[in-house]
This record gives structure tokens, sequence and C-alpha cells, in this order.
């Protein structure tokens, strides 16, 4: 009897199996415990029913998204837009310099960009020497 | 009400009607605004992590695949945001806390001003000894009996994911124990 008992909480949410649940009907018709169980359970699910949310947090969800979704069509992606152009535009202006070179020789352009960024390396470490030394 | 599923909704929001957007938000709002309520009893918080949780799935709705699991992901949302609350507040300690009594928000939510008959206010008074009760509830049990007011066990046991027979338990446990705090109160 008890077993039955501990398919009190499946079977009020309906979450039994068919013939569990009529197994269960049965015992709880013959059970003091579980009906007392039941209408406890029945009066929690009441109680705890969702109030409605603010509505003020439902209002601010639905401006904001609507603010945004404005901010990106009208500004966002304009600008992204206009700036990827731009940016392709300066990156093949830059570099086709050293795209023709790559094309001549490849290594040379390593060579080039490697000694750039030793350069900016070493610059660094300059600056940050006489940092430390400074302080 | 619209008759629309969650997934019509989401693919008609993608596809640009805004109206999805708002319909989903009516249908969720209540369950996840006391979900995150009664985990963080923070209104400020609450709400903040109400709208983060939707403006989020606004931001991301061409990412998301309709399968049938908004519900889980808006919950799963809301319960990351919950964690990083605490994390960030560092008050893993007052979220074990047990003896904290309910808030006003339950307080506002009594239906309409008009007096009850005696058997309504009864009731009422009831409602709102268990609800009370609920909030001092341990926060695994509080979130195992208040998911179950949204979900499936499976749908909760695959939410926390934690076995479906732990959440059982944690929900046969709160009841418990909520009855046993209404006992000692009369």
């Amino acid at each position: 009897m008890k077993n039955e008992c501990e398919n009190l909480t499946l079977y009020f949410y309906g979450e039994l199996e068919a013939q569990q649940a009529a197994a269960f009907k049965e015992h709880l018709a013959q059970c003091p415990h579980c009906q007392r169980e039941m209408d406890f359970l029945q009066q929690t699910q009441q109680a705890l029913v969702p109030p409605a949310a603010p509505q003020t947090l439902v209002e601010g969800v639905l401006a904001g998204a609507s603010a945004g979704k404005g901010w990106w069509r009208r500004v966002v992606k304009p600008v992204l837009a206009a700036a990827l152009v731009l940016g392709a535009g300066v990156f093949f202006f830059l570099t086709g310099p050293y795209m023709s070179r790559f094309q001549d020789d490849g290594q040379e352009l390593v060579a080039y960009i490697s000694a750039e960024a030793d350069e900016e390396y070493n610059s660094f470490v300059a600056d940050f020497e006489a940092f430390e030394e400074r302080f | 009400m619209n008759g629309q599923s969650d997934d019509e909704l989401v693919v008609g929001f993608q596809n640009g009607d805004e109206g999805c957007f708002n319909e989903l938000v009516y249908r969720y709002k209540n369950m996840l605004y006391q979900y995150i309520m009664v985990m963080v009893r923070d209104e400020g918080a609450a709400g903040d992590i109400f709208q983060e949780v939707f403006l989020n799935f606004y931001r991301r709705i061409h990412d998301y695949r309709p399968e049938g699991k908004l519900k889980s992901y808006l919950f799963t949302a809301a319960r990351n945001r919950i964690l990083n609350y605490f994390r960030d507040q560092d008050k893993l300690v007052s979220l074990d806390d047990t003896d904290e009594e309910g808030n006003s928000y339950w307080h506002d939510e009594l239906p309409g001003n008009d007096p009850l008959p005696l058997e309504g206010l009864e009731r009422a008074e009831l409602a709102q000894r268990i609800r009370n009760a609920s909030l001092r509830l341990p926060p695994a049990q509080r979130e195992a009996i208040y998911l179950k007011q949204y979900m499936t066990f499976k749908e909760a046991s695959e939410l926390l994911n934690r076995p479906l027979g732990t959440v059982l338990a944690d929900h046969h446990r709160g009841i418990h124990k909520m009855q046993k705090m209404l006992q000692d109160e009369a």
C-alpha cells in the first residue's frame, strides 16, 4: 500500500502511465492519507498560480525591443555597412603595394611585417624600461 | 488567446512580425516573473533579470532554432541570470536562508478591492499562508515546486540537469515542509 502512496504526486499532475493511474485511483478511494495530500496539492497549485507580472516591466520589454530594433536598423546597420565599405577600400589602398610585393616574393612580405612588429615591440620595451627607471 | 504554437510565433517573428514577439512575451511573462521573483526575492533584481531574458531573446531571435523548446530556453536563460546574480552579489548564503518571511510582492496580488465572502477570505488567507511558506523553503525545494507549476517533472528535470527522481523528491519534501509550517502556525 505504501508503494501506491508514492505515486500520489505524479498522479495528481497527470504524469502517471494509464495503467498506474487506474491502480492509484482505486488506492486513493481507500486511503485517507492520500486524500488529504491530494487536497493540499490542489490548494498549493491554486495558491501558486502566477500573478500578473508588473505591467511597467512588460512595457519596458516591449519598448526596449522596439527601441533596439529602431536603433539597429536606423543607425548601427548603415554605419556598419559604410564602415565595411570604407575599411575595405582603405585596406586595398594601403595593402595594394604590399600585395604586389607578396606576389613577387611572399617571404619578403613576411620579413617586412615581422620587422615592423619587432620595431613596435622594441619601441614598447624601450618605453617600458624608461617607465620603470622613472618610477 | 493566440492559438499559434511557440515555434510558429518564433518563425513569424523571425520573418519580421513584431506582434509574434509581443505574443510570446505575454505568453510567458507571468510565470517567468513569478519564478525569478521567488528565487531572488528582490523586486529590483527580478525586474532586471526579467527584462534581460526577454531582450536577450529578442536580440538573438535569429540564432534561435524553433525545436519546441522555447519554454526551456527562457527558463534556462532566467536561471543562469539568477545564478549570476547570486554569484555577483555573493549572496549564496541568503539563497540558503530559510527563515525569511514572505514579502510584499504577494500581498499585492489578492484580486480586486471588493469585500470577499467569508469562504473566499478563508481561501485567500490559506493561499497567502501557502505562498509565504513556499518562500521559506530551501532553494532546491522552492524551485522544484514553482517549476512544477509551469512544466512537467521531466521538463523540470532536464532544465535543472538533475535526475527526475531528485526533482520529485525535492518537490515532495517541499510540500511536506510547507504542510508542517502551516500546522505549526495553527
